[in-house]
């Protein structure tokens, strides 16, 4: 297979940002929509999908946008460690917004993170035909 | 009594989410090291795959978390 990494990177890189940026473009409408019902629902929803977008911007960085090269234990470490940094910013986030952030909408803030979960496996699927092929 | 069963609850969704977790990013580490074995120039292409199956691995453990942080600081805090 004639296979060049570094385009490929690059295209990975634009499908990943395109991702991220329909999920921004979500949560504002989400945002403005609810912000004619309720400001707490509201701003929960933005809390939401910061706890969401935040972690998994870090990891994206460190995955795509870091050193490419080495073996492929260094490239597994670098990949943990990548992870192991995005579960404890998401507990971060979420221990800080249920400490700090009274009051709040819990239902507004669990349905944003659930479905920027479940728009981030759709759009990754949809996006990379060559993950459907697999 | 019932402060007891809330941080028995959170605690279940936290520790059973891990697991969950640690399950299924082991074998997914396990995967691509075995792929990475059997074609090194492969190497970034997995990267980008490990990254993808990583976001549907976690996704769930990672909302059980959210739920039992929010029953431990919310609920019964």
């Amino acid at each position: 297979m004639n296979l060049k990494p570094g385009k490929h990177i690059q295209a990975t890189r634009q499908r990943v940002g395109r991702i991220f940026l329909i999920q921004t473009l979500m949560v504002v409408i989400m945002a403005v929509i609810f912000l004619f019902y309720d400001l707490i629902a509201a701003y929960s929803v933005l809390l939401g999908g910061v706890i969401y977008l935040l972690p998994n911007s870090y990891f994206a960085w460190r995955i795509l946008f870091s050193q490419q090269n080495g073996s492929p234990n260094r490239a597994l470490a670098d990949m943990y460690i990548g992870q192991i940094w995005k579960m404890a910013i998401s507990i971060v986030c979420f221990s800080a917004v249920f400490i700090l952030v009274r009051p709040l909408s819990p239902f507004s803030l669990f349905v944003t993170f659930i479905l920027l979960q479940i728009s981030g496996w759709y759009l990754q699927m949809k996006v990379n035909n060559r993950f459907l092929k697999l | 009594m019932e402060m007891a069963l809330l941080y028995i609850a959170g605690a279940l969704m936290l520790g059973l989410g891990s697991v969950g977790a640690a399950v299924g990013i082991g074998i997914l580490g396990g995967k691509f090291l075995e792929g990475a074995a059997r074609q090194p120039e492969l190497i970034p292409l997995l990267r980008t795959q490990f990254f993808i199956v990583m976001g549907l691995v976690d996704a769930v453990p990672m909302i059980g978390v959210g739920l039992g942080l929010y029953v431990l600081f919310a609920v019964a805090g």
